[in-house]
This record gives structure tokens, sequence and C-alpha cells, in this order.
């Protein structure tokens, strides 16, 4: 029997399609359908893990505050000498393998996938939607394409990316609480107007 | 309708849109741009209000936040907002707005009986009153308190209007927009600072907007900033409180200026703003003067009544008496006269440039005098004026009396910065001191008055704070401000009080009923710290915070002491400037939204399937499951029956999950458990215990090694996030050198139990590519597998005592593998069992859990002592040995069970065991107690000195609470199994 589909706990919650206020510009928020593995070095071994990463992915591991893109995963630093990877979900446990093979003895390999949900939210409204719950400041001066966080929005800890100028951020909560942090998100997001994937 | 009050013309009303609102069931009409308070004043009502203390007759005082008299229920039902300032509530079409305070009506009050009662009423009055005799303050004094205290009441029902936060960052926050505000603005918004200008009222421009001839100059300004990116622009926004780190507090009144919210929007956002640098141009609030019954309707700032006729042609009344001791004030009687209204100066001074040019104009100016009271029922009819050193005098007939005592800087929010105040001889008021936040004060907040002075300061201001945040002030343009120089004045004469001596109250605090014979009172009372009068008088202590009225106090009590108000001080102010509605700080996180909900991956299968849930911090879990509509006891034995006699199943995907790695993991795991696992067997799982540092048990769990250097590790759902805590704690301080990684995978995976004597039946059913045999996958061991084509973790572990797996899934497939399994079970007659059940069969089989490890007992209590390994240290080892820890007589763990078999004779936990039923000496307690499906009787968990030695006695549970005594044997814990045989099966 082949591995069925897993079911995210967004599946089968929130209202779907054009929402809230009328706007030409309705925010879209939407899961993405990631793997996201966390890569921890072992200790004293960042940079090691860092080289061994872009040899196979073709790009280092970033620094802190910093997210990195490259042509088949995405990186984000969540902490000292650790890091989610995350790549398009194809199948389970595949990001993961390829990572142990890739960072064997150099660092511990956690597949997050199931733990963790990812939101992409983009629109011009975006930034504002976000302010409401988010205490980083967002603004192009001091984040922009490039930069991630570590911090609460609302009262759910993500990791906060941004990766294009739409402006387009992508979110990864805690899967438990991600129906709630979805709840919050909606709610701030009426009066610009939203669609929800 | 007309509007007997508003003049034909002038005013920033816009004629064009006429409004009709309802005070005291009353319909009136007003003009878009008017307050509900211009309005009032447009219709010639006067009485609006009652007092606080006294019921005394109240009317319009001020004309912003410094209003203290007329509060109103504004809005009916749900939406009924209490002790609205009508002078900030902006008029809208179909506003309804109540009068309070008052029974039965506003004009005849029965309370006003207080007034004549004062001489009781005086300051310390609850203290000295309602002393004794003591058992008379609940039920007499209080309740009747209750009932005259307070002013509006408060909606019943929940709010039907949505409140939000939004998190603002910028380089240079200014907070006010008058010239000052303004100016600062345009200059650091010029230099490409990211600035937001908030202003509390709802328009842009504060003593501009009474200036016709400066209009162009507001407009020009405010158009440079609405087209600058960088400038965010918050109008119908009070800035409450500045706080550490320069965050500022501030609540915008989005919406609270229509019927109702649009939709998908709010009535209030709150916001929170982290500025680099604050330029604080609030601007001076005007103190009054007390002299007796300076609290009519129809006594009211000067300020206030220029405003009304400047800004809004509205009138308060024909004929006006003004009384100052300042020049600034005059303004007042020039916009009057302009707008065809009579005034009389009253001015304490014996000469003055501003009553020169008064003179020159025609107005009447009575130097060297002062009002001494006015006179009127339930307004001003005249005012009683005299030479200052003459006791007789004159009333002069007028239906209002504006008054002056001078301008306070508004030094609230750099006094929440604790910034000093310095007092200022040249304007008798306190400005602020050296900033110790990065803030400065501009304009009229820092003692600079006129309006181009304080452009000018401003424009400084806001130049400077731009380049403090690193920007270049070289771009800023000239000022360009058109005003006339301002005109020479002659010094301001600090006057504070114009005595009753028996005639009258002369009030320094109108929202309070503080008279200036209180403060005196006070200081005779011994109260003569400021901070300490301010209490005993609760002076300046309403939300008005004693913004016209506080250092008027203050001065009293200094002459009282005999000491200059500098020496004497004001209190320290605290937030808020204003006050701010629980709405507005609550936000979105109201109802089930108060937290987050922590829902597991069968989250939805429990809610189609009948569960009754229970919140454990964030998380919701099944309690028990029915859809039949049985209570009490029923589905908790029905699914703790199945668990004993064939099969259940149990989400425990709750349980904290933690994956350790690394070629240290295994020491890492010794270090903080009481047991050993380095040298666990690959594959194999083990329970272990942790202590805290001081030696009591911290959290259990079990240990599964999964490869050399590779465990996964459990603990409780109350306990998750401190173990990893822990953890980290110990990883980055204690043991850096150790070369483990770990972190939570709670949220990985999906848990089930499944537990009973036909749980291998079931499982084998469904279960692929894994051996279930004892052989195969005996007690404490694990496999792998799938199950309806997902992958699976086998752990072959027991809480329930019962022969028990727990099947562990990624997330993604936990209602896909619960499902599966229910399914393979139903020939078994599985059920799922919930936390109830959970409960029952663990105090059966004698696990301890919340009630046993309770942060007061140690491993050795609960029956650990043979796990504690010989060789090693351990967080905790050597607490744990501390004499009184050993102590032999220590209470340790025990079972308990009722003799008979009759349910209604129950335990409870928290009852003492006792060796008589009437005895006092406890020898121990209940922990948990359930209702055996084993052996159906009550059985228990317990703590009993010396335990293990009295296994086979009988004692005496006794609950005098409910007066309850039950006679009990003393067990094993283990109810069930003590040989632990069914586990192993």
């Amino acid at each position: 029997m082949s591995v069925p589909e897993p079911r995210s706990p967004l599946t089968t919650y929130g209202k779907r399609g054009r929402q809230g206020a009328p706007s030409d510009h309705p925010i879209g928020i939407a899961e993405a359908n990631l793997a996201i593995v966390q890569v921890q070095a072992r200790r004293g071994r960042g940079a090691e893990a860092a080289a061994a990463f872009q040899a196979q992915f073709g790009s280092a591991l970033p620094a802190p505050g910093r997210f990195v893109h490259t042509t088949n995963a995405s990186a984000v630093c969540i902490g000292p000498d650790t890091w989610l990877v995350t790549a398009p979900f194809v199948s389970e446990g595949a990001l993961a393998q390829r990572l142990e093979s890739a960072l064997s003895g150099i660092a511990a390999i956690t597949d997050q996938s199931h733990g963790k949900t990812a939101l992409r939210i983009s629109g011009e409204k975006a930034r504002a939607m976000l302010e409401k719950g988010c205490r980083v400041d967002l603004h192009l001066r001091s984040f922009g394409v490039g930069n991630a966080a570590v911090t609460p929005i609302d009262h759910v800890t993500v990791v906060l990316a941004q990766t294009d100028e739409a402006p387009t951020y992508y979110l990864i909560a805690p899967s438990t609480l991600v129906r709630s942090l979805l709840d919050f998100l909606t709610a701030s997001a009426g009066e610009y107007g939203y669609t929800l994937g | 309708m007309t509007q007997p009050n508003r003049l034909p013309n002038g005013g920033r009303i816009d004629r064009t849109k006429p409004l009709i609102f309802k005070f005291d069931g009353r319909a009136l009409s007003g003009f878009q741009g008017d307050t509900l308070a211009s309005a009032l004043i447009a219709n010639g009502v006067r009485l609006v209000g009652r007092s606080f203390k006294y019921h005394r007759p109240r009317g319009i005082f001020g004309s912003g936040p410094e209003e203290p008299s007329a509060l109103v229920e504004l809005r009916q039902g749900a939406r009924r907002e209490p002790n609205t300032r009508v002078t900030q509530a902006e008029l809208f079409d179909g506003l309804v707005a109540q009068s309070q305070n008052r029974w039965p009506s506003l004009a005849f009050d029965v309370s006003a009986i207080n007034g004549l009662m004062s001489p009781f009423f005086a300051a310390g009055f609850y203290y000295k009153t309602f002393m004794w005799p003591a058992k008379f303050w609940e039920k007499v004094y209080e309740p009747a308190i209750r009932r005259m205290a307070g002013l509006g009441r408060a909606a019943r029902e929940p709010d039907p209007d949505h409140y939000e936060q939004m998190h603002a960052h910028c380089d240079v926050l200014v907070v006010g927009s008058g010239a000052a505000g303004l100016a600062a603005a345009r200059a650091a918004a010029e230099t490409g600072a990211r600035v937001i200008l908030a202003e509390q009222d709802f328009e842009f421009g504060g003593g501009l907007l009474m200036e016709p001839h400066l209009e162009s100059w507001r407009r020009e300004q405010l158009a440079a900033l609405a087209a600058a990116p960088e400038v965010t622009l918050l109008p119908r926004t009070t800035v409450f409180g500045f706080y550490e780190h320069n965050v500022l507090g501030a609540v915008e009144r989005v919406a609270d200026h229509l019927p109702v919210p649009p939709e998908h929007g709010v009535r209030q956002r709150t916001w929170v703003i982290r500025a680099k640098e604050v330029v604080l141009a609030t601007g001076a609030d005007e103190r009054l003067i007390a002299f007796p019954d300076n609290d009519r309707p129809g006594v009211m700032l000067s300020g206030a009544a220029r405003t009304y006729v400047t800004r809004f042609a509205a009138t308060p009344g024909r004929r006006g008496v003004l009384f100052t001791n300042n020049d600034e004030a005059y303004a007042t009687a020039f916009s009057l006269v302009d707008a065809g209204i009579d005034v009389t100066v009253v001015d304490v001074r014996t000469d003055s440039d501003a009553a020169s040019r008064a003179k020159s104009k025609g107005i009447e100016v009575l130097l060297d005098s002062e009002v001494a009271g006015t006179v009127g029922k339930a307004a001003v009819e005249s005012a009683f004026v005299r030479k200052r050193s003459s006791e007789s005098g004159r009333n002069i007939v007028a239906d209002f009396v504006a008054v002056s005592g001078g301008w306070n800087p508004a030094v609230n929010l750099a006094s929440h910065t604790r910034a000093k105040l310095v007092w200022d001889p040249a304007i008798a008021s306190f400005v602020p001191g050296t900033p110790v936040a990065r803030e400065r004060s501009a304009g009229a907040a820092a003692g600079r008055f006129g309006l181009k002075a304080a452009a000018e300061h401003g424009q400084d201001a806001g130049r400077a704070a731009a380049e403090a945040a690193g920007f270049s002030a070289r771009s800023v343009m000239p000022l360009a401000f058109p005003g006339r120089a301002d005109e020479a004045t002659t010094a301001i004469l600090p006057f504070w009080e114009v005595k009753a001596n028996g005639k009258g109250k002369t009030f320094v605090d109108l929202q309070h009923d503080v008279t200036a014979d209180d403060i005196r009172l006070a200081v005779r009372e011994g109260y003569v710290d400021v901070q300490h009068a301010k209490r005993y008088t609760t002076h300046a202590m309403a939300t008005d915070q004693g913004k016209s009225g506080g250092l008027v106090g203050v001065a009293i009590l200094a002459a009282a002491r005999g000491e200059p108000i500098e020496k004497v001080g004001l209190p320290t102010y605290r937030p808020y400037t204003s006050p701010v509605t629980w709405g507005a700080f609550a936000g979105r996180n109201v109802g089930k939204h108060f937290t987050p909900i922590r829902r597991t991956a069968m989250h939805d299968w429990h809610v189609r399937h009948g569960a009754i849930f229970q919140e454990t911090g964030l998380w919701l879990r099944p309690l028990y499951y029915t859809t039949t509509g049985e209570t009490g006891w029923d589905p908790i034995l029905r699914e703790a029956r199945a668990v004993r006699k064939a099969v259940g199943i149990c989400d425990v995907s709750t349980l904290g999950k933690i994956d350790v790695q690394g070629p240290d993991a295994g020491k890492f795991l010794d270090r903080l458990y009481i047991n050993t696992f380095s040298t666990l067997a690959v594959g194999k799982a083990r329970y272990g215990v942790m202590l805290r540092e001081d030696g009591f048990v911290f959290d259990d769990g079990t240990v599964t090694r999964l490869g050399p250097e590779h465990y996964f590790v459990t603990t409780t759902t109350a306990k998750a996030a401190e173990v990893l805590e822990l953890m980290e704690f110990a990883s980055q301080v204690l043991w850096p050198d150790l070369d483990v990684q770990f972190c939570t995978i709670t949220d990985q995976w999906a848990q089930m139990s499944v537990a009973g004597p036909k749980a291998r039946t079931t499982l084998a059913r469904c279960v692929s590519g894994a051996d279930l045999s004892n052989e195969a996958l005996p007690f404490m061991g694990t496999a792998t597998g799938t199950i309806a084509g997902c992958p699976v973790r086998l752990y072959r572990v027991s809480f329930s005592g019962e022969l028990a797996y727990e099947v562990s899934t990624p997330a993604g497939y936990g209602e896909q593998v619960w499902q599966a399994i229910i399914d393979a079970g139903r020939t078994d007659g599985i059920l799922p069992y919930g936390l109830e059940a959970l409960a029952v069969l663990r105090v059966e089989k004698g696990h301890v859990a919340g009630p046993e490890i309770n942060g007061q007992t140690t491993a050795r209590d609960l029956g650990f002592a043979k796990m504690i390994k010989k060789k090693g240290d351990f967080i905790g080892r050597v607490l744990a040995e501390r004499p009184a820890l050993l102590d032999p007589d220590r209470p340790t763990l025990v079972g308990i069970r009722a003799l008979g078999h009759d349910f209604d004779k129950r335990l409870r936990g928290g009852a003492h065991l006792v060796s008589d039923p009437d005895g006092r000496e406890s020898l121990g307690w209940v922990t948990s107690v359930t209702r055996s499906v084993e052996l159906d009787k009550w059985v228990g968990l317990a703590m009993l000195k010396r335990g293990s030695d009295r296994v086979g006695q009988r004692l005496f549970a006794t609950f005098p609470l409910k007066n309850e005594v039950v006679e009990v044997e003393i067990t094993s814990p283990h109810h069930v199994d003590p040989e632990n045989a069914r586990v192993r099966a």
C-alpha cells in the first residue's frame, strides 16, 4: 500500500475563497505544502554544516535573521547553528533523507513536516495585517526579502520570512496551533479583503 | 429644529450636514463637525450631569479630555458606554446620550441631599465613618456604598464590536498636532524619517483650529504630511502612556464617530508604538481657579469658551464674565466680543498689556478684582464680583463665567518616563526637566506659549529628533509661519483660590468633588505629603487626572504647609493620561480567542464522535465520549471497562515529545534522570524520573533509544515546555561541553494508546510490517510498521496496567491511523476513551500523576528508590540526600480502598487519614481517588506516614468540609495486577 496523502490541520478548516471587505488587491492567504526539516549542527560544527549544505543544495545555510532560497530548497536560521530547511513536499521523509545523507555526522536532522504548517501570505496589505500581531519591524528599511525572524504573532510563535517584494511572507507555525493563528490572520485581514486558498 | 446658541456664521461645522441626536430622550440637532458638547451648548443645554459625591448639578466645563463633569452614557443596549466625555464624543446622526448619576431625573435628583450632608462627607469620610462595628462592613456599609458609588452603567450584554492591536515602529513619533506638533512632524518628515503623528482630536491642528488666519498654513502642513510616503497620520488617537525603551501606547477611536463600525472594521485600535525618538507636543491644560460655587453649570474654562465660540460657532451664553490672572485668557474675551457676546473681564492683577488692549476695544475690565461666587439654581445667573481687598462687591448678571488660572504644560507623558518636572515661575507651573528617555517636549508642552513660538520650537524639536534618529536635517525647509509675532504680554500672577469663608464650596477637583477645604483638612490630619494628601482626599485621582485642578490643589496644600509649590511638587504621573476601554486592550483576544487553542491531529474525529473536551493548558483533550446523553460516571466507567475487558484507544498526542540526538545524548539524559539511559539497548524503552535541583520529583515519562546517538523522550502534558527549558538550560549553561541536540517534536507525532487484553488482536489486524508477538515485541520493546499505509512506530508501554501499545504516526496521518485501528478493533469491542477513564485506569494501577508529583514528594516517597542509580551525578541528587528528605517518617505512596461497595460512601482527594473516626492527628492525605471498575468500589492513592509499614491496616479518610468519614484499608498502590503480568502478556 502506498503512503496516503497526509492531512494538514487546515485541510478542513477555514472558509475558502474571497472574504472580507471589497478590495482590488485582496491579501492572499494559503497553506504551502512544504516538507520542513530541522537541522541542528553538532556542537561547534555550524560552519561545517553550512558548507556541507552548500555542496548539496547550492547555497550556504544562512546567518541568524536570514533566509536563503536555492533551486531545490530554502533554509532559514532559527537559532544558534539551527535551521529549518524546506522544500515542496514530495514524499514522506524524502527531504529529511536528503539532509541526512548530506549532513551525516555533522548535524542532527529532525523531520518537522507534520509538526509545522507553512502559510504563504502575499499582497500589498500583508504587512499591515501582520503588524496587528507581530512586534518585529517589517518595514523594508529594517526587514526585507531575505530577512527572517522567530517571533510571536498574536500568541503563536512562528518563523517569519519575507521572500519577495509583493510582499510575500512565509509563516511556519506549530501545527497544533495553526488554526488559532489562521483565525487571527483572517480576522486581521478582514478590513483589507483577502482570499483564503 | 433651532439651535438657540448657535452663531449665525463661522466655525468649522458643516451647516449643510445637520445631524439629529437625543439627550435624555429629547431630540436635538447639531452639525457635522460638532462634538456632543458643542451641540449641547448650541442647543442651550446647560445641566448635563450630577457630581460624583454631592450630586451637585454640573454642566460642560472643558472642551477636551480635561472635562471633569459632563460625563454621559453614550449609545444604548450592548453598545452603551458609561462615563463618556461629551467633549470627546463626535456627533453623529442618531447619537443617543443619557445623563447619569441622577434619580429620578437630572433636574430633580434625590441624592442631591448629599450636598446638605456635606459636613459628613469630607475627606477621609469612608475611613472615619464605616469603621465600627466591623461586622457592618460586609452586610451594611459596602452594599450601601456600592449602590451610591459609580457614575454610569456599563452595558450588560457582550460587546458586539471588534477591537484590535497594531504594532508600529517609527523614527519620530510626534504626539499632538498643534502648531508645535505640525511643525515638528513636517521637519522630521522632510529628513526622510518614518514619522507617526498622533492627534487625539478628529481634526489636526490643536489651537490652530481657532485661528482662521492660520488655516492655510495648517492645511499646507497637513497636505505635505499626507503626501509623504513615510508619514502615518493618526487622528482620533490618544497616546496614553510612555513606557520603558521608548514604547508608547495609544488608542485610536477608529469608528466611535459612527453609529456602528463598518463591516470588517473595528471600533477601536490599540497602538503599541516603538519610537526611536519622541516629540511631545501635547500642548497645555488650562487650570481652574477655586472660588465659591465654581462648579455651577455655566462656569467653564476660558479656553473652552473660546473653543466653542470660534471652532464650533456655539456660544456658552449671551453675557459672560471672564475671570483671569493672565494675559493669554484675554483671547477668549476678544473672541466673545467678535461673536457679539458681552463680556466683563475680572482680572486679579492691577494692570496688564492685554487689559489695555481689551479696554481699547471697549471691553469692561475690572482690575485687582475677583469672582467670589456664583448665583443661580441649576445654572449660573450672575457672578459675585468684588475688589480683592474688599468683602463687599456686586452681582454681575451673566449666564456663564469663563475662568483661567493659567496654563499647565501637559507634562503627563514626559513624567511617565521619570523625567523630573521643574518649576517655571514665568508661567507658574511645572515644565519637563532633562529628558530621561529619548524624547523632547515642544511648544506649550515645554512652556513655550504663543503659536509662533510654539511652531518655531516644534520645528527645532522635529529636526533634532530626526537627527538623533540618524537622519540629516539639511533638507528641512524654513518654517514660513504666517502668523503675527506673538504680542507682548504681562506676566501671570499666581492665583489659586478665593476662599469660601463658609459660603459655598470651592472645588479643586470637580470630578471627585474635592474642595480646597478638604485639602486643608488633610493637612490638619497629618497627610501633608502630596502623595498622602492626594490619596486621602482622592484629589486628582479621577479619570480627568486633575488636568484642570491638580496644580491648584497642590498650591493650596503648599500654602497650608507654608512652603513654596516647587518644594511640595506634583504627584508622579502614571499611565493612563485618559481612560481607555477594556475592549481596546483585549483586542481580538476575547471569548474563545482569549488564548490560542491547541488541537491534536485527531481533534475533528473527537468532535464528530461526541467528545466532551477538557482544557488542559492550551490543549483541548477529550474527557469522555457520549452520544446517548449518558451522564455522571456512566460514560467514564464504560470506557474504562472496555480497556480492562477488551480494548480501548486514547489520544495521548499531548504528551511532550522531545527528539534528543548527538554523541553525548546518553550522557546528557543520564544527568537529567535519576536512572540510566546510556546503557539502554537500541529499540528499547525505559520509564524515567527527573528531579528538580532541590531534590523533589519534577517529571516522569518514557525514554526510547532509537539509535546509538538518538533518543525519543516523552514528558507529561503539563511539564512539556518546562522539561524542554530545563534541557536548554542544562545544555547551554551547565554542560556546554556535551555534544547534544534536541528539539520538540510534540506536534510532529500523533500518538495514541491502544490498551486492553485484546490490544494485540486489534493491532494485528491493521499493522503491516511488524511482528507483534510477545517474543518479537515484548514489554518495553519498540517496532516500526505501517497502518493503512501510514508509517507508524509502536512502543509497548502501558499506563493503564493492561497489555498496551502506544502507536505514533506523523501527525498528518493521525486521523487515518486512528480510524484504521478503530475499524480493526470493532469486533473486539474497541472504544475510544478520554482523560477521565485514563485517570480511573492509572489510579487503579497505581501510576503517579500530577496529584502525586506535586512538587512536595521525593523519588523515595513515590516508591522509586530502586530506580535511583548508585553511581554518577544527576540533577537533584545532592539535595535529595538532605536528612529531612530521607526521614523514614515521611509520607510515602500507598493505596487505599473503601471497605464496602457502597458508592455513596465516596472517597475524596484531599481527605486526611486518621486512626479513629474523630481523630485529629493526620497521618497522611489522599491524593487521587476513583471508582474502580476492577474492584467495584472506591479506591485511591494516598501519601501516608510510614506507609509501607501500614499496609493491611485500617484507617479513616476524613473530609471535615463535607462531614464525611470513610473507613479504608491500606494497600499497595497497585490495585490492579500488582505482579505486572498483564502488561507482559
